[in-house]
């Protein structure tokens, strides 16, 4: 089964939020084990689902022992999300453990190719923001590249550097796909953005997730949006969301 | 072929008059047949004739098509011929003067109504369903429209509301002009205008009232077309692109009406106790007559939510000025001179009905007597440039405002005989169920089959017996003496604080019906007191039937004038929106709208989130469109309650778009179950209940009027006494090119930025799919060094990045590129619900002209 990538050129948009909600998402809706793989060094993703703070494990001490990768899998009993966190590292380490991929890429992207290989499993990778060698390992073997931009006037240029294939160029068109994040209607650039956004992002649009206080607050919690507030706006919009992402994976197979 | 074929090329298509003869030949026939048995058959007989006639009807009905409501209108006329010729040869007696006198009237009132009804058959014939003309795909060849607002002594609130959702109706900005042509030259009216970038135009004088005040701004205005709007009827946004269409597609319309919907009960649904179960008044005329006068090429002016050609109206001299109702006149006037008009029935603007009764009164007799002038001074059977259908069409449209003399006429005939004992109508209770009986099922029976959900039966008796006794002074007066008579404003938009019996709207109906239960009463006294012979015994209680009928009816039309209790000034539009509730913490909750206003709304809450809200607290609603800001006024269970908050008058504008803008906001306007005439008695008899209902306030009836606004003062005449010199005043709508860039913007920026066009490149931008830039040559992906995108963000000028500084501020690119991209952005609404063919394609444009729309550079 698939391997969904949540990339953004930019930092702070709301990557692991999506990343994290859309895992939710899928494992509740869809009645699919879902694992959530955390490729960034601020391991954060966890905290969205229920995970504990002080708990340091993770993947990336053990990059080319993947037999004990199974330590660092974390099932999120609320969700039903099995996570795999990036683990507590110190910045010097975590570069080190960069060049080892740099050197071996298939240290990383053979595992979770191997891991969304089994059936009934969908693999859902949040990244750092912008380029990293994380990324660029797994890259090639994305199924479903899940850009997600805010929705502010930056992005239109962010955007067109995609479109015009400046980056995530090793993944084709077909695979990709974007989500507009913290669109707030409150303000009128952010709506004519988001329309002329969506407008030229057409059919590869996933979805429209609002600015929406519910969403902080759920991080607080520790919570997806859609247990903790699952009347609000954000949470519809992840919800369409994930309804959407599951569509296309039922149109891979 | 279909009826409307058959029809088409019987009238009108070529003007071969004689291929009616079939269908003449088969009236006369059914009709002749009904008088060779007239004088051949006993009164048994007679009634076996009748009974077969309603055994045909109900053969007959069974069948849908307009095909067979023809042969059913056909029948329907045979069978009261039958009536009325019976009626003349054998019922009439002239013993003496005074009988005679009394007898001609009847029949000459039976015979009108026999008229009216051949009339209307024969107008609604085949309602025309006219859908929308699209228009053209260039918007550069869309004509220039003026939008007119006459107002004179109404208030600016209701007026701003009108003026802002014209104003930001979707059409290209420098196609349209809205003017407010205030009559009633107030300052604050001009500056409302001038601060809105709307047009004001206030004249010296006042001659001729409304038609003076629109030809005054024709002669200062230049728009191809014009559109009216009476300034409490606010057109929603797509207003334009739905009618306008007709102009360009058929040069030889000067004229398109759309119906007078109005969102708020009239007073005939208010106040009687099944009125809302009802269909509104107004419905019959606007959902039945106009699409049946557009079949005949007839349908006329209403004086609002109309489109008229500039070069037409000039061709005729303007609107017409020599009688009250200036809008038939001038439809008259210009299919005098071949021009041909249209009706489209999508309701596509709203208003508020008239308020209470004697407005409603105040209204019809101006109708009336505009009508009555028509028909003395210029009456469509005579005069040039009509064909028959059309005359037929006015003739009827005009006719039908004599009413209220035969209406008189039936209400009192049976004091006649009650109380004078002067028989009118001399025939055995055999004969009465053999001529009469048929005569009104075939009556009531195929009007209820042709109004289908338009108007119930009963109903418009009660409308008339309403007016009857309001109309009699008007219709002789007119009638003598055309010339006279003035213009009254109909009022609206009050409260009426407590329920009150208007007795300055119902005195001549409670007078009359005191009569009428007097002559009752006497009735019973001579048919218990004295010994009578069975024909006059007969006669009496026949008398008393229809006496009980005629008091019934009189009560009801008093009971319309029990004013109820009405508490919203600005009253609310029943909807269901979907909109996101944003809390003033920034949390968003997607909810839905239950009522709305340009006071406020009504949202739905979920039990759960009742906590969220506090009265007092500031939240947004957010529309597909935008935000609009609210004060918490209360919290229910289920719901909250909204007032609106502006901060400007854009924000103003915003409420009103949302309120009134949607184009399938009205589609509604005729959702009534077809008329049932035995429901549709019980309806009215039942409502009898409103007369007794007494709210918080016994004594209703002595109460005194709540401070109505006077009517209008009588206009200055010209050469009439000598009234403060006034100037005209006029201000040109205000067009800067930095104000409509809102709606383009959206549109541009993407694009343009996107477009990576450099600082020199073309001003039209190309579609943005094809002019992005080829992927610079020389930045293949690297292993392990892909390239840094994020530092192309966030170099400001690099030269390849020029356009989004651009795109962003409201310099001449975007102007400069905006008309290339009207109609890009394109938006379907649900007008296939309204009945439109096709979905239509709306292209939303640049909002409020000289509001500023300008985007502050700071905020980037
Ligand atoms: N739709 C939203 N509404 C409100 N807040 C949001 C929304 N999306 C994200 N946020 C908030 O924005 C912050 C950044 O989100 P997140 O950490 O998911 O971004 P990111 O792209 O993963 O950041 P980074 O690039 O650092 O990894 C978080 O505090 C999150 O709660
Ligand atoms: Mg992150």
């Amino acid at each position: 089964m698939p391997l969904i990538c949540c990339v953004s050129p930019k930092g702070g948009v709301g990557k692991t939020m999506i990343a994290a909600n859309l895992a939710a998402g899928l494992a509740k809706n869809r009645h699919l084990e879902v694992i959530a793989v955390d490729l960034d060094p601020q391991n954060m993703l966890r905290l969205h689902l229920g995970g504990d703070v002080a708990d340091g494990h993770g993947f990336v001490k053990s990059v080319g022992n993947i037999e004990s990768w199974g330590g660092a899998l974390k099932e999120d009993s609320n969700s039903g999300v099995i996570i795999l966190p990036y683990g507590q590292l110190s910045s010097g380490k975590s570069i080190k453990k960069d060049s080892v991929i740099r050197q071996k890429p298939e240290l990383l992207w053979k595992p979770l190719v191997r891991m969304a290989a089994s059936p009934g499993m969908v693999v859902v990778v949040d990244t750092p923001p912008g380029p990293s060698v994380m990324l660029q390992a797994i890259l090639p073997h994305v199924d479903l590249l899940l850009t997600v931009l805010a929705a502010d006037a930056a992005s239109a240029v962010l955007y067109s550097n995609i479109a015009t294939g400046k980056i995530y160029s090793e993944v084709r068109n077909v695979r990709r796909g974007y989500v507009l994040n913290q669109f707030d209607p409150m303000t009128r650039l952010g709506r004519i953005i988001c329309s002329g956004l969506a407008e030229k992002i057409g059919d590869s649009l996933f979805g429209i997730v609002h600015r929406d206080e519910y969403v902080g607050e759920a991080l607080a919690m520790q919570q997806p949006v859609a247990d903790y507030a699952p009347l609000s706006r954000a949470a519809i919009d992840l919800n369409n969301l994930s309804d959407r992402v599951s569509r296309y994976l039922e149109s891979l197979t | 072929m279909k009826l409307s074929d058959r029809l088409n090329s019987l009238f009108r298509v070529d003007q071969n008059v004689h291929k009616i003869v079939p269908l003449f030949i088969l009236f006369l026939s059914v009709i002749s047949f009904f008088i060779v048995t007239l004088s051949f058959l006993s009164a048994g007989g007679q009634l076996i004739v009748g009974v077969a006639g309603i055994v045909v009807f109900f053969l007959l009905n069974r069948r849908k098509d307009e095909t067979a409501t023809l042969y059913l209108k056909i029948l329907s006329l045979a069978v009261s011929s039958r009536y009325l010729l019976w009626r003349m040869i054998d019922t009439l007696v002239f013993q003496t003067t005074f009988q005679a006198v009394l007898g001609i009237i009847l029949i000459l009132a039976e015979a009108y109504a026999f008229m009216m009804l051949l009339l209307i058959y024969f107008q609604t014939v085949h309602p025309l369903e006219r859908k929308p003309a699209p228009l053209p795909d260039n918007s550069d060849d869309w004509p220039t429209v003026d939008v007119y607002i006459p107002t004179y002594n109404e208030d600016l609130s209701i007026v701003r509301v009108t003026a802002l959702a014209c104003a930001s109706m979707d059409w290209p900005p420098d196609k349209l002009n809205v003017f407010i042509l205030d009559d009633g030259h107030r300052v604050e009216f001009q500056h409302f205008a001038e601060a809105a970038g709307i047009g004001y135009i206030s004249r010296a004088d006042n001659a001729h009232a409304k038609a003076g005040n629109l030809n005054h701004a024709l002669q200062l205005t230049d728009g191809e077309l014009i559109a009216i709007f009476d300034c409490d009827h606010v057109p929603c946004r797509a207003f334009l692109q739905t009618t306008l269409g007709w102009f360009v597609a058929d040069s030889k319309i000067a004229l398109l009406q759309t119906p007078h919907h109005f969102y708020s009960p009239d007073p005939f649904q208010r106040n009687l106790a099944n009125g809302m179960r009802v269909p509104p008044e107004g419905n019959s005329f606007y959902g039945l007559l106009q699409p049946g006068n557009d079949f005949w090429n007839a349908s006329f002016f209403c004086g609002s939510c109309a489109v008229i050609r500039r070069t037409a109206l000039l061709e005729v001299g303007g609107i017409a000025t020599e009688t009250v109702t200036e809008d038939a006149h001038t439809a008259l006037k210009l299919q005098r001179r071949g021009w041909s008009t249209a009706y489209l029935s999508l309701p596509l603007a709203a208003g508020l009905a008239t308020e209470r009764l004697i407005l409603h009164i105040g209204q019809r007799m101006r109708w009336a007597r505009g009508m009555i002038q028509i028909l003395r001074t210029d009456n469509p059977f005579s005069g040039p440039g009509l064909r028959l259908p059309q005359r037929i069409c006015y003739f009827s449209a005009m006719a039908g405002f004599l009413f209220a003399i035969p209406r008189l006429v039936f209400l009192t005939s049976p004091l006649c005989f009650l109380v004078f004992n002067q028989t009118l109508i001399a025939a055995s209770p055999m004969a009465l169920c053999a001529y009469v009986i048929p005569h009104f099922f075939h009556c009531i029976c195929t009007s209820a089959r042709m109004n289908g959900s338009w108007r119930y039966s009963f109903w418009g008796e009660i409308y008339e017996t309403t007016l009857a006794t309001f109309l009699v002074r008007v219709t002789l007066v007119t009638i003598l003496f055309p010339k006279l008579g003035k213009f009254n404003v109909t009022d609206k938009g009050g409260t009426i604080k407590q329920a009150y019996l208007d007795w300055q709207a119902v005195y001549p109906n409670v007078i009359l019906s005191g009569f009428l239960f007097m002559g009752m009463l006497y009735g019973f006294y001579r048919l218990f007191m004295f010994h009578n012979s069975q024909v006059v015994f007969n006669a009496l209680w026949l008398n008393e039937v229809w006496i009980a009928i005629s008091l019934l009816t009189l009560l009801l039309a008093i009971a319309v004038g029990h004013e109820s209790r009405q508490v919203r000034g600005k009253a609310r539009i029943q909807v269901r929106l979907p909109v996101t509730l944003r809390s003033e913490g920034g949390r968003l909750l997607p909810t839905q709208i239950m009522d709305v206003s340009t006071g406020g709304c009504q949202v739905e809450i979920a039990e759960s989130t009742v906590d969220e809200w506090q009265k007092g607290q500031i939240v947004h609603v957010l529309t597909e469109e935008g935000r609009l800001k609210g004060e918490i006024v209360w919290v229910g269970k289920r719901s909250i309650g909204l007032d609106w908050r502006y901060d400007s008058l854009r924000h103003e504008a915003e409420v009103v778009r949302f309120v009134f803008g949607r184009a399938d906001a009205w589609v509604d306007w005729g959702r009534y179950p077809p008329d049932r005439p035995l429901r549709s008695l019980w309806l009215a008899l039942t409502s009898i209940t409103s007369l007794f209902r007494f709210e918080k306030n016994p004594g209703a009836v002595n109460q005194k009027l709540p401070p109505v606004k006077p009517m209008a003062p009588p206009r200055s005449l010209p050469g009439g006494k000598k009234k403060q010199e006034r100037n005209a005043v006029i201000v040109a709508p205000k067009k800067k090119a930095a104000t409509f860039c809102f709606f383009l913007l959206g549109i541009m920026l993407p694009a343009s930025s996107w477009a990576q066009q450099a600082a020199d490149a073309s001003p039209v931008p190309q579609p943005a799919a094809q002019a992005v830039a080829a992927p610079p040559a020389g930045v293949p992906p690297q292993d392990g060094e892909p390239p840094l995108p994020t530092s192309d963000a966030t170099a400001p000028a690099t030269p390849d990045q020029p356009s989004q500084t651009q795109g962003l501020t409201l310099g001449t690119p975007i102007t400069d590129a905006a008309p290339a991209m009207v109609g890009v952005h394109k938006k379907s609404w649900t007008l296939k619900e309204l009945g439109a063919g096709d979905t239509l394609m709306m292209t939303p444009f640049a909002s409020i002209q000289g509001l500023s729309f300008g985007l502050p550079k700071a905020s980037l």
